[in-house]
This record gives C-alpha cells, structure tokens and sequence, in this order.
C-alpha cells in the first residue's frame, strides 16, 4: 500500500455507515426485559442484605459469650510465674528468695535439654527443698 | 576557758554512754558435756571453749533488748536475746532488730559443750571445741567454726561457712554463702546455689556436693569403699586425688569441658558433652561427677 492509497481509506472512514441489519428492535426488547427483572434482583439483594446483618450479629455476639463466659484457665506458667515473683518482706531473704528463684527456672530450661539428666533432677530438688525452707523462715519469722 | 574548750568533747562522751548498751556479766555452773542454745538477732556472738565447768557470758546488751538470763540446768542452758515487749511469734523474731539496738555475746563454755546457735545478720565464731556436736542457723551472718566434733550440722543463707579443725560428720548448705572447709571428715553432705565451695580432708566414707552454679575445688582422700557424689549444674568442679585413690571414676559433662589426668575422656558421638570412666587405683570406691554446662577438671594430687 503506497501513500496515496492509505490516504484515500483514511477519507472513507470520515463518511456516515449504515448497519447492514436494523439493530434498535433487539435493543428495545433487551430493554424490555430489564424492565421486567428488577423485582427479583431486588429481592436477592435484600436476602443477601439480611443474611450480611444476621452473620454480623452473630460474630458480635460469639466475641461476646466468649469475652464474658469462657473461664479464664489457671495455666502452669501463671502458677510458675506465681511463684517465681515470690519475694519475702525481710530483705535478708529476698535476695535468696530471687537467686533461689533464678536456679530453679535455669535448671528447669537445663532440664529440657537434658531430660535424662539425673543430677539435674537432684539439683532441682535440692532448690526446691531450700526455697520451701526459705519459705518456712519467712512465715515463722515473727 | 580551758573548760569551754572540754564541753563538746565532755557532751560527746556523754552522748557515746547514753548510746552505748548495757554491759553482760553472767555466769551459770553446767556439766562437761552440756548443751547450750543460744539465739541473738543482730551484733556479733563469740563462743570460746575452757576448761571449766561452767558458762561465762560476757558482752553489751543492746538497747530494747530484755534483760538477759542463763536459763535452764547443768546440763541443758538456754541464752536468748530478746527484744522488750514479748520476743515475737518465731525464734528468729525479724521484727525484733527494729525494736532493739545489735548485742555481743562474748561466751565461755565448757570444751566439751554441746551447741545449738540461731543468728539472724549476727557473726558468729566458735573456737576450740571438742567433744560435742554443733548446730548452726544463720542467715546472712558468717559462722566461722573451729572445732573438733563428730557432728556439724550448719544452715546459712548467704552467710559464708568457714570450718578449720575436724569434723566426722559434717552437713554445710547455704544459698549464696561461700563454703571453706579444709578439714571435712568421714562422711560430709555440701549444698549450695551459688555460693563457690572449697573443701578437703577425708579419707571420706561418703561425701555428697551438690551446686547450681557455685564453682568447688575439693581435695582429699577417698576411704576403702567409699564415695563421692558431685552434682552440678554450671558450677566449674575442680577434683584432686591422690594416683592410688582405690575407686572407679564416672565424669560426665552435657556440654562442659571435662578434663583429667588419669585418661582421655571419651567425647559423645552427637552433639556436645564428654564422659569418662576410668579405674584410679585398685578398689571398690566410687566416684561420680556430673555437670550439666559447668566444666569438670579431675587432676592429680601432688
């Protein structure tokens, strides 16, 4: 295609074009027929409205029942916590309450690593026995 | 002028003897082989041996304190410092050093005088016992004990524990106080957290040590067919034996280093960790060390 023959095609696509079909009757029945659909589009939506606010409903009140009615469980590591921040009001023992303390929860994580470990076992007895006699002290202390 | 001059120093005296307690001149007759509890919250509490048969106490009572007494019998004496006002629901009384000043006890008592010690943050020392046993309660006071007796029973918290002399049987535990004892005899339990544990003597029959972190160098003699028993977590152990100790040796570590003199340990096929088990000398004693991450050092006895 030379330059003459590619402005000449351009010239043609300015002029008006005809459809080879008339196409408004397709168009008016399509139009007719979306007249006749909202109602029930309506309805859908409105359902799915509804089931949107019935489902919201439902996780707010779920949170609530669970907030207000699942009982708090006494977890071990609270109880360890506990007993861990254990600290007499004679400042004579604290400091050993919190050393005591310290080797307990060292021996606990040594033990994990060396389940098997029977010195280990003794050790934490060991500790144990001595903070309950530090306990002792500090209740009997008058 | 020259009597100005005197007032401040006139007025401090007088200050210093207000402050100062009320002196103690008690004695008691007691029999050779009394025992004798004795309880002080704070100050210091000496006890000497003589040979008499009898019980001195000398010192200062602190203000606050109740007038003191030797109580009891002959053969069973009691001397407690306590504060005015009633001595308080437990026997060691904490409240009872705010309401009175630290006293000394300066004792005397028969050598061979058994003694039942409870200190609160007051030093204790005992010198030249023999013959009976010792109990000491203290927390955070040193005791420091020389004595000769078949029984030594001593529980500190952090006060450190210093025994020189001999005793048969000794049982030491403290938390962080240190444990220094030259002279343990046949049969000794140690216990501390973190306090550091320097020990010998023997030949031991048993001897159990126990540490979480607290380092231990022992040295001494093992008996025919005795023990020792070495349990630690972190605390570095430190062992020296004599060549011919007659005793089979088990060492372990987790991950600590373990050396010896007496043969290579044998290093764990996974992971970290050594053990070694090894004849000494001919014998049936056994000797067990184990730590967890502390390292173990077994040496030969110059």
């Amino acid at each position: 295609m030379n330059e003459f023959e590619w402005r000449r095609q351009m010239r043609e696509l300015q002029q008006p074009h005809v459809p080879r079909r008339d196409l408004w009757p397709a168009i008016d029945a399509a139009l007719d027929q979306a007249v006749a659909d909202p109602p029930a589009r309506a309805t859908w939506r409105r359902m799915l409205a509804g089931a949107a606010v019935a489902a919201s409903l439902l996780l707010v009140v779920g949170m609530a029942w669970h907030q207000w009615f699942t009982p708090t469980a006494p977890a071990e590591s609270a109880g360890t916590t506990r007993q861990a921040s254990w600290k007499p009001a004679d400042p004579r023992l604290a400091g050993a309450a919190i050393e005591l303390d310290a080797a307990r929860l060292e021996l606990q994580l040594a033990i994990e690593q060396a389940p098997d470990s029977a010195a280990l076992q003794r050790l934490l007895r060991h500790t144990e026995r001595q903070q309950a006699q530090l306990r002792q002290l500090a209740d009997r202390a008058g | 002028m020259k009597t100005a001059h005197c007032l401040p120093l006139l007025l401090c005296l007088c200050i210093g003897d207000a402050l100062a307690g009320t002196p103690i001149q008690l004695q008691h007759a007691a029999s050779a082989n009394t025992r004798i509890s004795i309880s002080n919250i704070a100050g210091s509490v000496n006890v000497t041996a003589w040979d008499r048969n009898e019980v001195q106490v000398g010192g200062e009572l602190g203000d606050g304190a109740k007038p003191l007494q030797i109580t009891g019998d002959n053969d069973r004496l009691s001397i407690k410092v306590e504060p005015r006002g009633g001595s308080g629901s437990g026997w060691f009384n904490f409240g009872g050093d705010s309401r009175m000043a630290p006293t000394t006890l300066e004792l005397h008592v028969p050598r061979g005088a058994s003694l039942d010690v409870k200190v609160i943050s007051a030093p204790l020392v005992i010198d030249g016992l023999a013959g009976g046993d010792i109990k000491v309660n203290t927390i955070s006071g040193n005791a420091r004990i020389h004595a000769n007796t078949p029984a030594l029973d001593v529980d500190s918290v952090s006060g450190g524990i210093e025994l020189s002399g001999q005793a048969d049987k000794a049982a030491l535990q403290t938390v962080s106080g240190e444990i220094l004892a030259p002279a343990l005899g046949r049969t000794a339990k140690l216990e501390t957290i973190s306090g550091h544990i320097q020990a010998g003597g023997g030949p031991w029959q048993t001897l159990t040590l126990s540490t979480v972190s607290g380092d231990v160098q022992l040295s001494g003699k093992l008996a025919a067919g005795g023990s020792i028993d070495i349990d630690s977590m972190s605390g570095v152990v430190q062992l020296r034996l004599p060549a011919d100790t007659p005793a089979k040796l088990h060492a372990s570590s987790s991950s600590g280093d373990l050396r010896r003199a007496f043969r290579k340990p044998i290093e764990a096929e996974r992971g970290p960790g050594s053990s070694l088990d090894t004849s000494i000398g001919a014998g049936d004693g056994k000797i067990h060390l184990e730590t967890f991450s502390g390292d173990l050092r077994v040496k030969k006895q110059e």
